[in-house]
């Protein structure tokens, strides 16, 4: 019973710092101005390799409409 | 703030060049297929396992002279091979590559990664070989052997590793949710998996701690592992493919954030009206009902998003598949919450309606993105187009409709099954004979999604082995085919 005892103290240890993670993560976070400028922040998954307002995948044979308007 | 952070970064590193997606493609390449294969392979085997356990459920005898595919053996084998063989292997290539993307920094010592792939999958393979000879334990969700357990944790964190290591070696200053939600499972998912393994089966705690602990391990596995992954996956993929931005990004930052902190408390819904005190159950209630807010703050999201590009989802393949997955995290998340109402659960509870429920939130939520992302992710890895748009259309309509009519199916047998058992009128034989034409249904809706399966096994191999033309350089497949 007493290696139960201590397994279960080093786990409630093991549980506060893993919560302490957490709680530095969003300290970080809100320091390290990750919630400024928000509008930037949701365009970083385009660059110049796949830019903003181009479609990136589609079925072979189905045209965007707007191109075959212009065509 | 962003720019002087990069800046910074740069000297630091002493990098000036630009790494191209391209790149990191590459770099990712044999760990992403690897990844990908076995967890195309898992899915075949682990669609075997579902089938002959749904067949016995209505066909007791089948294959009922082979004790390898006994119910409880062939319904845990499936259970695992669909978790820890084709939902970890398919999150690990999507949310590595995901990661790798949006930190702008290759993978790096790919060949550790992929060895680090090949350990886990042997060890998978040992655990469901394991059940499938009877060495299984009675821990729903950790059925597999206890010696075969460590193999696994050491190899997720060889794994998981990787996430951190592209994190911290980013060239980009700003954050996306995405890579807080791969973060987030990363550090999650061995937390719980180590815990559950210790006090469970290891040094295992006493009564009902260990249910507690169980459901504390099983819902997380699905709310803090699968969902951040398939979430992170959607946030990316949607305004990747339809080229605009999220529809409010500071909402996603807050779904993040929330579902950090209710969901860990969760799972304990599963033991409502259970021997355990009351209010850790109400906890259990509270903290699923907040689950809400997260889920409508996605919702409203990935909707709103994809409604008013509604034609651009419709041509994409990718998007076909993710946004089916998006609509479906937000009505199976909703349900959940109300069945952990106390009203609501003592119908459902120990009926078919919970399975339909799991499979509503892993099958139509997560696997659907997963399909999804693979098929964007996979052309940019291996510079090939995917041979056959008719085998993705097979894929989808299969898939999507199957598992559309097994929910259904279960939610509708499901609730008849919960009302006639707390009728005390109703003799239980009854309840379970009516269970009957619901549970062949699922077998037929099973069928249904099994050729979607076997189409998409074909179509991953073919794609893999076969001669494709590469079409175009540069990472815009699968378009360029309409210009041409």
């Amino acid at each position: 019973m007493e290696s139960w005892d201590i397994i279960i103290t080093l786990l409630i240890i093991a549980g506060f710092l893993f919560f302490l993670s957490a709680i530095i993560a969003l300290y970080w976070a809100a320091k390290n101005g990750q919630f400024e400028s928000i509008e930037k922040g949701a365009r970083v998954v385009f660059d110049e390799d796949e830019p903003e307002g181009v479609e990136m995948d589609a079925f072979p044979q189905s045209k965007p409409k707007k191109q075959k308007n212009h065509s | 703030m962003d720019t002087t952070a990069d800046t910074e970064l740069n000297k630091s590193e002493g990098v000036t060049e630009r790494v191209t997606l391209s790149k990191i493609d590459q770099s990712m390449k044999w760990a992403g297929i690897f990844f990908v294969a076995s967890s195309v392979v898992w899915l075949m085997i682990g669609t075997i396992f579902a089938l002959i356990a749904s067949i016995k459920l209505h066909n007791p005898n089948f294959l009922a002279s082979l004790e390898f595919f006994t119910f409880g053996r062939s319904r845990s084998a499936h259970l695992n091979a669909m978790i820890f063989g084709w939902a970890n292997n398919a999150a690990f290539a999507v949310a590595l590559w995901i990661m790798a993307r949006l930190c702008k920094s290759a993978v790096r010592h790919g060949g550790l990664l992929l060895i680090a792939g090949i350990v886990w999958n042997i060890g998978v393979t040992i655990g469901v070989f394991g059940i499938l000879t009877g060495g299984l334990t009675s821990v729903e969700w950790l059925e597999m052997p206890v010696a075969v357990t460590p193999i696994l944790a050491l190899a997720y964190i060889m794994i998981g590793v990787w996430s951190v290591v592209a994190f911290v070696h980013r060239q980009t200053g700003h954050v996306y949710v995405s890579q807080w939600y791969v973060l987030g499972g990363t550090f999650w998912f061995p937390w719980l998996y180590v815990i559950a393994l210790v006090m469970i089966l290891m040094v295992p705690a006493r009564g009902v701690v260990q249910p507690i602990t169980n459901w504390w391990f099983a819902h997380n596995v699905l709310g803090l592992w699968l969902t951040p992954i398939g979430l992170a996956a959607a946030y990316y993929m949607i305004p990747k493919v339809i080229g605009k931005p999220i529809y409010s990004y500071y909402l996603s930052l807050m779904g993040f954030w929330t579902l950090a902190l209710f969901y860990n408390w969760a799972g304990i819904h599963h033991l409502i009206g259970g021997p355990i005190p009351i209010w850790l159950q109400t906890a259990g209630s509270v903290a699923s009902v907040m689950m809400t807010i997260p889920v409508i703050v996605t919702g409203i999201n990935h909707h709103m998003t994809a409604v008013g590009n509604a034609s651009a989802v419709w041509r994409s393949p990718t998007l076909r598949f993710v946004v089916f997955g998006a609509i479906s995290y937000t009505l199976t998340s909703l349900i959940g919450s109300a069945m952990a109402l106390r009203e609501v659960n003592e119908v459902t509870h120990f009926t078919h309606f919970t399975v339909g429920h799991a499979h509503h939130g892993v099958y139509a939520f997560f696997t659907m993105i997963m399909f999804g992302s693979i098929y964007f992710m996979m052309p940019r890895l291996l510079h090939k187009e995917w041979p056959s748009a008719n085998l993705i259309y097979i894929h989808f309509w299969t898939t999507a409709l199957g598992i559309t009519g097994y929910v259904v199916a279960l939610t509708i047998g499901g609730w008849i099954q919960g009302i006639q058992m707390n009728n005390p009128e109703i003799a239980f034989l009854d309840v379970v004979q009516n269970t009957v034409p619901w549970l062949t249904a699922r077998t037929i809706f099973g069928v249904c999604i099994t050729i979607g399966h076997i189409a998409f096994f074909i179509h991953f191999f073919w794609m893999l082995i076969g001669k494709t033309q590469p079409l175009n350089e540069g990472p815009t497949l699968l378009q360029r085919e309409s210009d041409a």
